[in-house]
């Protein structure tokens, strides 16, 4: 078996398997280590990430090795990826949290990328009260305190 | 679901923020506020904000108010040597800043105005410290002279113990003021050899460079031809430079005096013409392939354009 159709299985937190071609495996850097530093298992254990994430990184580490192996057109198939990103990150706030701790464990980095980014544009035009109640954090200031705080940052508050 | 996220995804998410919004953040709750004053947290942001540069721009009105407005590097295709982009970000209007420009830094500016005081033939010399994007601006001590000279102010930022400084220069004085340690006080520099300051250099590693007659880039005009020569100082010991001269391909919007405000991520010079009306060009010239492009700034506002910064 040439060494591009071999097949590895990741499986999950709740023991399921997922079986993938090595070249999607390898986007996950920290399966490319593992091979390299002379795994031969065929199949990886990915304890912290359940099946529900790890089907989602697999979809995306799948499309980006499909386009990257496409040869010339190479403008649009970067728009075509763009387009996949941004359609592929429109999710919930759990879930995108989710997805970018994976990113963030599995070492993938244009996923962890985009959902960073996807936050922060989120986050950008919020004003406090709205940005606590989706990320569910507790204003611990008091009211002085929190007068005084906005206060010192007021420029951020004009239009 | 965001207070299980490691402090470095959150970091990583809030370095991506405009720095607006990391100042409404700070706002949500203490431990926000905690992470985004973190030295840690200065530093990425600043890292990041500077791997993405934008061109700033001040406008310098009639009754010598200032105006401020941004706007990232226009992106350009190569088959087009003109484009039109429009300032798209409008930053704040100091009104009572009917003061001298000197220099940007790190996100702050340094404007410096000057009076007589008639009774007792001294000059008061005050330098003040803006930061375009809040509008806060604060004073220097005032510096007192007696004697009126072609002086020089620089504003700049020391990486190395991240303090930023402003030096005044006259052909026999050299004074510099350290800011945001606590009291604020003009020191005075012994230097052998007197010169006058030209441009307002560049900081590298805690060393200010800055040129007198010579160095730098200049621009000379060979008939219609924009030449561009620029020296590069390869060991400072033993004074040896390389010379590069570079002929700038023709280009409609080259028609008065230019001015080199600065270079890209790209690897661009960034060009401005200094006196315009209504609309500002900035041209990019990349040495490499030897091209210009020329990209058009409109401006709602009817003023001349005084100042461009990267």
């Amino acid at each position: 078996m040439s060494e591009s159709n071999k097949k590895i299985s990741l499986i999950s937190s709740e023991g399921e398997a997922f079986e993938v071609s090595e070249a999607v495996a390898r986007e996950f850097e920290i399966v490319a280590h593992m091979l390299e530093d002379g795994c031969s298992g065929s199949s990886i254990p990915i304890t912290t990430v359940d099946s529900n994430i790890l089907g989602k990184v697999i979809e995306y580490c799948t499309k980006h090795v499909e386009v990257g192996n496409v040869e010339g057109n190479s403008e649009k198939a970067e728009k075509d990826l763009e387009e996949f990103d941004k359609r592929f990150i429109a999710v919930e706030m759990n879930t995108l949290f989710s997805l970018i701790l994976a990113a963030n464990y599995l070492n993938v980095k244009g996923l962890l990328n985009i959902g960073c980014q996807k936050v922060a544009d989120t986050i950008k035009d919020m004003k406090p009260e709205e940005v606590r109640s989706i990320f569910n954090i507790e204003n611990d200031y008091t009211p002085a305190e929190e007068e005084v705080v906005r206060k010192e940052n007021e420029w951020a508050f004009q239009p | 679901m965001m207070n299980s996220m490691p402090t470095d995804l959150i970091l990583e998410i809030f370095s991506r923020l405009p720095a607006k919004s990391v100042a409404v953040c700070c706002c949500v709750s203490k431990l926000w506020a905690s992470i985004l004053n973190s030295q840690d947290f200065r530093e990425l942001f600043l890292t990041r904000s500077s791997s993405r540069p934008r061109l700033l721009f001040a406008i310098q009105g009639l009754y010598n108010n200032w105006r401020f407005f941004s706007s990232p590097h226009p992106h350009y295709s190569s088959d087009k040597s003109s484009h039109v982009v429009t300032a798209d970000s409008y930053m704040k209007y100091l009104e009572d800043m009917r003061r001298y420009f000197c220099s940007y830094a790190s996100g702050l500016m340094c404007f410096r105005q000057s009076r007589w005081i008639c009774k007792e033939t001294e000059l008061y010399i005050v330098h003040v410290i803006c930061n375009p994007s809040t509008g806060q601006y604060d004073l220097l001590p005032k510096l007192i002279l007696n004697f009126c000279g072609d002086w020089t102010s620089f504003l700049g930022f020391d990486p190395v113990d991240r303090q930023f400084k402003v030096m005044f220069t006259d052909y026999n004085v050299q004074r510099i003021i350290t800011l945001g340690t606590g009291e604020l006080r003009w020191r005075n520099i012994q230097c052998s050899l007197p010169h006058q300051a030209q441009n307002e250099g560049i900081c590298i590693n805690g060393i200010l460079y800055y040129s007198g007659f010579t160095g730098g880039v200049k621009t000379n005009y060979a008939g219609y031809t924009l030449q561009l020569r620029m020296w590069v100082l390869e060991d400072v010991e033993k004074q040896k430079r390389s010379e590069y001269v570079y002929n700038l391909p023709k280009n409609e919007f080259v028609g008065g005096n230019v001015s080199v405000v600065g270079m890209t991520a790209r690897g661009e010079i960034v060009l401005i013409s200094d006196y315009t009306y209504l609309v500002l060009y900035v041209l990019y010239f990349n040495p490499e392939s030897n091209t210009l492009q020329s990209v058009t700034i409109q401006v709602i506002y009817s003023q001349f354009f005084k100042i461009l910064k990267i």
